[in-house]
């Protein structure tokens, strides 16, 4: 009864908690979102503020009044409809990237460039999900898994398989039968968890300091470089090709 | 101190978990129990489970009704169930109704649907069994135990646009295909009761017509409800019945409908969850009162660790948490809280919200009912009374949908009838003989009535001392027993123009006035909220409330002289915990009664009052007085019942019945 999307655990390996209400003040250009049904306002949101005065009233007004922002605007019904679509998709993070690129395509269609859905939607995905779904997906295995296990406070161990460039499924493995020894060796556990789940596996050991601060940058690659040249965090079992991978994202960016 | 943890977690041992919140101070744990999972594993898994806990001496609360914001695929619904059309709740507007919760979001099934409600039934059957069976066993793992059960599903069958606006502000209810079905068998049902067939039997047909599908289908979702839960709690009473039952309200506010348009602006935005939002809906939930058996069902809060909740800020789930203890706990309930979140949050938080948890389960401090709106359904909207009503009295208002729940109640001073209330005799009696003992009725003129009820209250009426008053909405004031009863004309046509709202204000500014509801203070600033909770021995605790993200300074004024101090002092001798709080009189210090004072309240902070004053104890006599009389009436009563022959009690209302014909009671005698 092991579950297969632990929603909690890949909350917290790749959501970092936010400890404290943000001061900044939204920047004069910042966008606004709104859900709007004919030319009633239904939400409205923007980061760091609180526009709930504006529901229920006209889409009209909202746009006079935020002349000087930009206003992404869906229409409820579609939003009904990518809504119900997700529903079909196993688990909330193939949802909610469902429900985005949906939200894209929308944006791209009004507008016509891409550059202008990129600016609107401008969501920071943790560095790891974003290079495994990117063209990543072309040159690695069709299937393959990646165990993480964050050492000291707060530890964690977190598996997920990719398929086909999507996250399949992820969980807290549970190593109880390959006993206390062996769990705390690395290869062991990752040959362990290649057997069980019939994937190639490749492991990232890797201190809890180390693991928080790339979570929180938007592109920690050439730190992450860094800390497996120096041998801070570990690749096991040790390949070419995803340190390849990564030293093309952390010089190139791509 | 309690917590809560997934009795799904096998992949890690429970020993090693249940040691760690041992040592952390948790004797009190409550867990979900998903259905799916159990199913298939029943013998082992919950069983394991148990025995590890009573091993601890340790407490468990196990919810057994399905709910929302289990951390498990589809809450632990069986997906062969909801992954059938014909067994998913369609919402007002005919799309499912979606939950948009991690692990995934699902459609809710409907409660009607037959395959689910066999399915249900059988589940419950074999945890009764089950419980049952280790009751019996030597070791006895389920001696701290508590069964919980909930109202379920039934809340979250709302629309997100009809209540993108105001929470509960569509018609909720399940519009699927079963459901349908089911209404139309309870109409067909309902009112082929006697009361129903009054004069002709032609009669009934009023009530059937199209043109009351309205009023109809709101006091079916009601009825559903209440003989869902009634069914859950027999189920699980068959064989377990040693084992210790509560009847709850849960409600997860992330899952909550009004959020899904703004959920999906914060997906593609990729920001934070609504903390305003959040906030409304706990008022919003605080402000309705269930039934569960004869009694109000204790409300409750589940923060869960899988949505919005775990994005916010660390003060802006302080603030939640602290917030909805308050008002869940003042009227006997609590918070859900995942052991991670809980532990996350900073120690001196947790010291004060346990000392406050503390006050509030020892009965120090309580939160007072003082309005009661009594509507045909409990999650629909309703009329423009009820927002005033919750404007003008704030916590201490509360919406009830079941007439019952008016003998249990021992504090509100006044019920106001929503006009979308269908009332039978039965009704007009319990609301009459509720007035007699000295509160405020206020029923609309409406043609919602039965011939036995109209006949009832106009007999009722017909003699008493009685004013006309028309102040926009022309109403009657009948002085009845002790107290008042009230009969107001609703206008044909409900325009909400400023003027109508206008009237209405004026009508229930008197009302409230005749029923001496009262604000206990003023704030100078609308940012600011305030929870009053009664304090055991006379005076109030006061929680000035900031859920902005900015500090407020603002004044609180009373309508008299009153002294203010920290209530974390008066309630325990611990005298440093608030200082980070300030308070100061203006042109003095804080120990001199005055009726202004200045306050500061940071961020998302509470600032905790304690209030003293001949005003404020002044009502809590009053208000003890009523109960008093209360209380000697339903002794005398039952004095009344044991020494007279034909004696009984109807309600409050204590009649002789004739025994030529006991349907009809030939004499009201109010018994003072």
């Amino acid at each position: 009864m092991e579950l297969s999307y632990d929603w909690r655990s890949f909350h917290s390996m790749f959501y970092p908690k936010r400890r404290s209400i943000s001061r900044s003040a939204p920047g004069p250009s910042a966008s606004i979102y709104a859900v709007v049904e004919g030319e009633t306002v239904l939400s409205v949101f923007a980061e760091n503020e609180d526009l709930s005065e504006w529901i229920g009233s006209t889409y009209g007004d909202l746009s006079k009044e935020m002349a000087h922002r930009e206003i992404v605007m869906f229409k409820r019904d579609e939003v009904d409809q990518w809504l119900t679509n997700s529903l079909s998709l196993p688990h909330f993070y193939d949802q909610i990237e469902n429900i985005r690129r949906q939200a894209k395509s929308e944006i791209v269609s009004k507008k016509g460039t891409r550059k202008a859905a990129a600016t609107d939607l401008a969501v920071t995905q943790h560095f790891l999900l974003e290079a495994i779904q990117s063209w990543w997906g072309k040159v690695l295995p069709s299937a393959y898994g990646v165990f993480i296990r964050v050492e000291g406070h707060p530890g964690q161990d977190f598996f997920m398989v990719v398929r086909r460039g999507r996250v399949d499924s992820f969980h807290e493995p549970d190593l109880s039968s390959m006993g206390p020894d062996r769990c705390r060796q690395s290869a062991d556990v990752v040959k362990y968890l290649s057997e069980k789940n019939l994937v190639p596996v490749q492991g990232i050991f890797v201190s809890a300091a180390d693991w928080a601060e790339w979570s929180e940058t938007a592109n920690p690659w050439k730190k992450v470089a860094a800390s497996v040249r120096e041998n801070r965090a570990r690749l096991v079992p040790f390949r070419w090709a995803p340190v390849t991978l990564m030293a093309t994202r952390a010089f190139f960016g791509i | 101190m309690a917590g809560q943890i997934s009795a799904n977690r096998t992949r890690t041992p429970f020993a090693p978990k249940l040691d760690e919140l041992l040592r952390l101070g948790v004797t009190h744990i409550a867990s979900f129990v998903p259905w799916q999972a159990l199913e298939s594993d029943i013998s082992h898994t919950l069983p394991r489970f148990l025995q590890a806990v009573a091993e601890r001496k340790m407490t468990l609360s196990l919810i057994l009704t399905p709910e929302v914001g289990v951390h498990y695929p589809n809450s632990g619904f069986p997906k062969d169930v909801i992954s059938r059309q014909e067994n998913i709740a369609y919402h007002c507007d005919e799309n499912p109704v979606a939950v948009g919760l991690p692990p995934n979001s699902f459609a809710l099934p409907s409660l009607f649907a037959p395959e689910f409600t066999k399915r249900y039934y059988s589940f419950l059957s074999r945890m009764d069994s089950m419980l049952a069976d280790l009751e019996r066993s030597p070791s006895n793992p389920v001696r701290g135990l508590t069964i919980v059960l909930t109202g379920s599903l039934w809340k979250y069958y709302r629309s997100a646009r009809m209540s993108s606006r105001y929470a509960f502000g569509g018609m909720a209810g399940d519009h699927s295909g079963a459901a349908t079905l089911a209404y139309r068998r309870h109409l067909e049902s309902y009112f082929s009761q006697r009361e129903f067939m009054d004069p002709s039997p032609a009669s009934a047909n009023r009530w059937r017509s199209r043109a009351m599908e309205d009023v109809n289908r709101r006091c079916f979702y009601q009825q559903s409800e209440d003989v869902f839960r009634a069914r859950t709690s027999q189920m699980m009473r068959r064989k377990a019945s040693g084992l210790a039952a509560e009847e709850i309200e849960l409600y997860t506010p992330e899952a909550d409908p009004s959020a899904t348009y703004s959920n999906f602006l914060q997906v593609v935005a990729g920001g934070h969850a609504d903390f305003a939002r959040l906030s409304k809906l706990v008022d919003e939930m605080a402000a309705r009162s269930s039934l569960g058996g004869a009694m109000a069902t204790a409300p409750f809060i589940h923060w869960t660790s899988l949505g919005g909740f775990r994005s916010l800020a660390d003060a802006e789930k302080q603030f939640l948490i602290l917030k909805s203890l308050l008002l869940m706990g003042g009227q006997g309930g609590g918070i859900f809280v995942d052991e991670s979140e809980w532990f996350g949050l900073s120690q001196a938080f947790r010291s004060k919200a346990e000392m406050f948890a503390r006050s509030i389960a020892h009965g120090d401090l309580r939160l007072k009912n003082r309005a009661l709106y009594l509507a045909p359904h409990l999650w629909s909207r309703t009329e423009v009374l009820w927002e005033e009503i919750f404007d003008r009295v704030g916590a201490g208002a509360r919406m009830i949908s079941s007439i019952d729940l008016l003998s249990s109640e021992r504090d509100a001073s006044v019920v106001i009838v929503d006009p979308a209330v269908i009332l039978t005799r039965d009704h007009v009696e319990k609301l009459l003989a509720w007035a007699e003992l000295g509160r405020v009725v206020v029923v609309p003129r409406s043609s919602l009535y039965t011939e036995m009820a109209r006949t009832k209250l106009e007999q009722a009426t017909a003699n008493t001392k009685r004013i006309e008053i028309d102040l926009g909405v022309t109403y009657r004031l009948h002085s009845l027993g002790n107290g008042k009863f009230i009969v107001y004309d609703l206008p044909e046509n409900l325009p909400a123009t400023s003027e109508f709202q206008s009237s209405w204000q004026t009508f229930l500014t008197a009302v409230l006035s005749v029923a001496e509801v009262q604000g206990y203070c003023r704030l100078s600033d609308s940012r600011l909220t305030v929870i009053p909770l009664e304090k055991r021995g006379g005076g109030l605790g006061l929680f000035i409330m900031n859920g902005s993200s900015r500090q407020v300074t603002a004044d609180i004024i009373f309508p008299s002289e009153v002294g203010v101090s920290d209530l974390a002092v008066s309630l325990s001798t611990d005298s440093d915990r608030m200082s980070q709080f300030q308070f100061q009189k203006q042109g003095g210090d804080g120990q001199i009664p005055a009726n202004r004072f200045a306050l500061e309240v940071p961020p998302c902070g509470i600032l905790p009052l304690a209030i003293d004053g001949a005003s404020i104890t002044e009502q809590q006599e009053r208000s003890a007085a009523l109960q008093s009389a209360e209380v000697t009436r339903s002794s005398a009563n039952n004095a009344a019942m044991t020494e007279l022959p034909g004696f009984e009690d109807v309600g409050n209302m204590s009649v002789f019945s004739g025994p030529n014909d006991p349907t009809e009671p030939e004499v009201e005698a109010p018994w003072n």
